[in-house]
Formats: structure tokens, C-alpha cells, sequence
């Protein structure tokens, strides 16, 4: 009970963890994963999409003096798979499907579902807590390929048919910078994100007081929160990887 | 045959209720800015909206735009060290801010934070069947309470745009010349060179736009008559949230192909 009701999220987020890597109902763990990653992933992928296409209109527009939408082809792959498309999927998933986690908690807590659980000695981390868990580790990263896949297509769509740019060459300048440490760094990134999400929404929605007010209000602090934690953990993923400690 | 024809039945029944659920934002943005004016207090109740949205979301446009301006950085500093092109560093971290990051992501937090606050808020007067209350007194809710929230929304986005540059700009300047060593001079000097006056304004529309999006659309969505319980709340937050962040993208994207991709 007191893991429960912990006030500090980080209580929660590390008790969580350590409760999943004892195991959890895996059935409803992929249960969970896949409705998620049906919800969010056209999300992602409309989101990415569009990005994609933005970063090659400004990139293009920015990088003009310095050879124009080629140029800004690389800056796209560069930045937009280490960066800016994870970020989105991110950000997807904690709009979509962290919110509606968060609302389903808080639904379930005003319903005295949890204590009903408690009362019949069902452990809830193991059955409520750790399949949602591990199914927003599982999605997130699915939903960060998606979102790839999509704001390089984006990317794509608009240099070469908007910006009338040659079609290959920008395909190609696309593709250069981007390595498998970039989309592997991508996937790790989303696990990251989802365990952060993940636990923000639960806890959230199990820190919602009573009243229709309180459910809103916990979907409100589930985005919020998710949002700055992911992209805090992004710098700190790119930090690590990328900026190195020395300068 | 038929299943063919049953799909495009399907899509096109799908491409009629968008249509149909945009006509009624229009419908709802045009009732609610045009009638709220007329009730007392209407400008009262706009500021202390936008004081309240304003305040409620300044910390989280500040600490999202902070990291996201340091990691600008991280990456342009690889870029620029690969090309040698020092002096377009701080140039370009200002350019994606001003014309991308600052307008996109101070929204994005208004809707997240403030958007789905209204209609949780709206929501739940709803349950509370304040607003058929209103009603009985002779006050129309979509532009008793609606009108001010929306105009709220799009004062406070506007004023977090700046808000959202200069933390930006000191996320990049923190990672390039605290922890980085970049000459400061090169910081501080150059950073005006890649941008305009008319950048700023438009960096503000955009905010006009997106302020307007999400406001009609929160404000749309907490007034719904089917919102019974507490569960209906969260998910007209949830809907409410998800509809901003795509449509944001989707109009930043056709304010950009109307702004700088024709030029382009």
C-alpha cells in the first residue's frame, strides 16, 4: 500500500522497476503492448511525417547559403534520427497512450477498484502496474522505428516534390550521416521514455484525488510531466553518447 | 466487388465527419468569439485567464525549451566542427529557435498543460451540469465561458513564444560556452546574423495560430454535452490533447510550405 500511495514519483518509478524485473502478468503485457502501439503509432507517424517535412522546408530555407536542400538533407538525417523524430514518439506515446493510462488509474482509483484488488490479495504490481509498464517500454521504442521511418519519408516527400530537389541525390544525402549506433541509441532512448512515461502516468493517475476535476487534472500531469522528462533524458541520452565529458 | 465498395463507403463516411466535426469547430470558434464579448465582464474574466494559463505554464515552456536548446547545440557543435563553421553556430541555434522550436513548443506545452486543464475544467462543469445552470439564467456557456478561455489561450501563447527563445537560447549558450568552451565573443556576436525583425512577427503569427487552434479546440471539447462522469473527463482531456499536437504539426507544416517553402 505504501508504494502505492508514495507521494514521491521516483519512490514509485524505482519500486516499479525492481517489481518488473521480478516478473509480471505477461499476457496482459501483450495485450497492452499492442493496443498501445495501435493507438499511438499512427500518431507518431502523422506527427513524424509532417516534422519531416518541416525540418526539410526550414533546413532548405536556412542552409541556402551553404548548398541549400542537400545540405539540409544531411542535417535531417543527422538530427532528425538522433533527436527529433525519437523525441516525437515520445511525445506521441505520452499524449495517447500515457494520458489515457493515467485517466484509466485515476478512474479505477475513484472506483475503489484498487482497493477491492488489495482487499482479495491480488497483487497489483504484478497485475495492474508491471504489464502497463513493460508495455509502454515495449511501444515506445516500436513507436520511435515508426516515427523514423515516417520523418524520413517526410523528409523525402517534400525535398524532392515540394523543394523539386533530385529525388536520389536527396535520398542519398538523407541516408549518409545516419548510423546503426543512431537508430540503436533511438531504440534505447524509447525504452527509456517509456519506463519515464510509463511511471509518470501510473503515478499520477494513483495520486488523483476524488471527483471528475481530478481526472482531467491527472491526464494534464501525466503530458506535462512526460514531455519534460523525455526531453531531459534525450539530452541526457545525447550528452553520453554524443557530446562526450571532455570538451 | 463489394468489399471494395464497402471500404470506400467507409472512407468516405470517415471524410464526411471530419469535415463535418471541422464545420462544427468553425461554427464553434465563430459562436464563441462572436457572442462572448457581449457579456459584463468579459475582459476581466480574458486577463485573469490569461494571467492563470500564462502562469501555469511558464515553468514548463521554460524546462522544456532549456534542455531542447542545449541539445541543439550538442548536435550543431558536431556539425559546424565537422565543417568548420564557428561563426553560423549561434546564428542558426537562433534561427531554428525564433522560426521552429520557440512558437512549436510553447504551444504544444499551452495545449498540454493549460489546453487540457480547460477542458477538464469545462468538463467537469459539465458533470456538474453548471453550464445547463447557465443556461436556465439566460447565459450562453460556449460564449460565457468559452469566448474569454479561448482569447486566454491565445494571449498567453503569444506571450510564451519570448519566453521560450530566451530559454532556449540559454540551454544552447550553457552546453556550447560553460560546458563546451565556445568563444563567447563568436556566441554573442554572431547570433543575429542569420535572422530577422520579420522573423519575430512571424514566430508570433504562427503563435496566433496555433493559440487559436488550441484554444477552440480544448474549450470545444470540455463543452460537449456527452461528458457524464469522471471517466468521460479523461478522455475528452486525452481526445483534446492528442487533436491539438496533430493539428499543430499539420498547421505548422502548412504555415512553413506558405511562408518560407514557396520562397524556397
Amino acid at each position: 500500500m505504501a508504494q502505492r500511495t508514495s507521494n514521491n514519483a521516483l519512490i514509485f518509478a524505482g519500486y516499479s522497476a525492481l517489481r518488473l524485473l521480478g516478473g509480471c502478468h505477461f499476457g496482459d503485457a501483450i495485450t497492452h503492448t499492442s493496443r498501445l502501439f495501435w493507438q499511438t503509432a499512427p500518431v507518431a507517424l502523422v506527427l513524424a511525417l509532417f516534422s519531416g517535412a518541416l525540418l526539410a522546408i526550414q533546413t532548405a530555407m536556412s542552409l541556402k547559403h551553404l548548398g541549400g536542400g542537400m545540405m539540409g538533407a544531411s542535417v535531417i538525417g543527422f538530427g532528425g534520427v538522433r533527436e527529433v523524430f525519437p523525441l516525437l514518439a515520445g511525445g506521441a506515446v505520452a499524449t495517447r497512450s500515457g494520458a489515457a493510462l493515467a485517466s484509466e488509474m485515476a478512474v479505477m482509483k475513484q472506483g475503489k477498484q484498487l482497493d477491492a484488488l488489495e482487499i482479495m490479495g491480488i497483487d497489483f504490481h504484478f497485475h495492474l502496474i508491471g504489464p502497463r509498464l513493460l508495455a509502454v517500454m515495449i511501444g515506445t521504442p516500436l513507436c520511435v522505428l515508426v516515427a523514423d521511418i515516417a520523418g524520413l519519408y517526410g523528409a523525402f516527400l517534400a525535398g524532392a516534390y515540394q523543394l523539386g530537389l533530385d529525388a536520389g541525390t536527396f535520398w542519398n544525402f538523407l541516408l549518409w550521416p545516419i548510423q546503426n549506433k543512431d537508430i540503436i541509441a533511438g531504440i534505447y532512448k524509447g525504452i527509456v521514455f517509456g519506463w519515464a512515461i510509463g511511471c509518470i502516468s501510473l503515478h499520477a493517475g494513483l495520486q488523483a484525488h476524488n471527483g471528475a476535476f481530478a481526472v482531467g487534472e491527472a491526464t494534464n500531469k501525466a503530458i506535462v510531466r512526460s514531455m519534460i522528462a523525455g526531453s531531459m533524458i534525450s539530452l541526457a541520452f545525447s550528452f553520453f553518447i554524443y557530446g562526450g565529458i571532455s570538451p | 466487388m463489394t468489399e471494395l465498395w464497402t471500404t470506400v463507403a467507409r472512407l468516405g463516411q470517415a471524410g464526411l465527419q471530419a469535415l463535418a466535426w471541422l464545420g462544427g469547430l468553425l461554427v464553434f470558434a465563430v459562436a464563441s468569439l462572436g457572442t462572448g464579448w457581449k457579456y459584463p465582464g468579459f475582459l476581466n474574466s480574458v486577463c485573469q485567464q490569461t494571467v492563470m494559463i500564462y502562469r501555469r505554464c511558464f515553468l514548463p515552456v521554460v524546462f522544456m525549451l532549456l534542455p531542447l536548446g542545449a541539445m541543439l547545440a550538442l548536435q550543431g557543435l558536431l556539425v559546424v566542427k565537422a565543417f568548420d563553421l564557428n561563426r553560423l553556430f549561434s546564428g542558426q541555434i537562433l534561427n531554428a529557435l525564433v522560426r521552429e522550436m520557440a512558437p512549436g513548443f510553447a504551444a504544444l506545452m499551452v495545449a498540454m498543460q493549460a489546453g487540457a486543464g480547460l477542458t477538464a475544467e469545462l468538463g467537469t462543469m459539465t458533470v456538474r451540469q453548471e453550464n445547463l445552470a447557465l443556461k436556465t439564467m439566460g447565459l450562453d456557456p460556449v460564449g460565457y465561458l468559452g469566448g474569454p478561455r479561448v482569447i486566454a489561450v491565445v494571449l498567453a501563447t503569444l506571450l510564451l513564444c519570448p519566453v521560450g527563445i530566451v530559454a532556449g537560447v540559454c540551454g544552447a549558450f550553457t552546453y556550447a560556452v560553460v560546458l563546451k568552451d565556445f568563444p563567447i565573443q563568436q556566441f554573442i556576436f554572431h547570433m543575429s546574423d542569420l535572422i530577422h525583425f520579420s522573423d519575430l512577427w512571424l514566430a508570433e503569427f504562427k503563435c496566433l495560430v496555433f493559440g487559436c487552434l488550441t484554444g477552440i479546440l480544448c474549450v470545444e471539447a470540455g463543452l460537449q454535452p456527452h461528458i457524464r462522469s469522471a471517466a468521460d473527463v479523461g478522455k475528452a482531456a486525452n481526445k483534446a490533447v492528442v487533436r491539438c499536437v496533430v493539428l499543430l504539426v499539420v498547421a505548422n507544416y502548412l504555415l512553413n510550405t506558405a511562408l518560407y517553402g514557396l520562397r524556397g
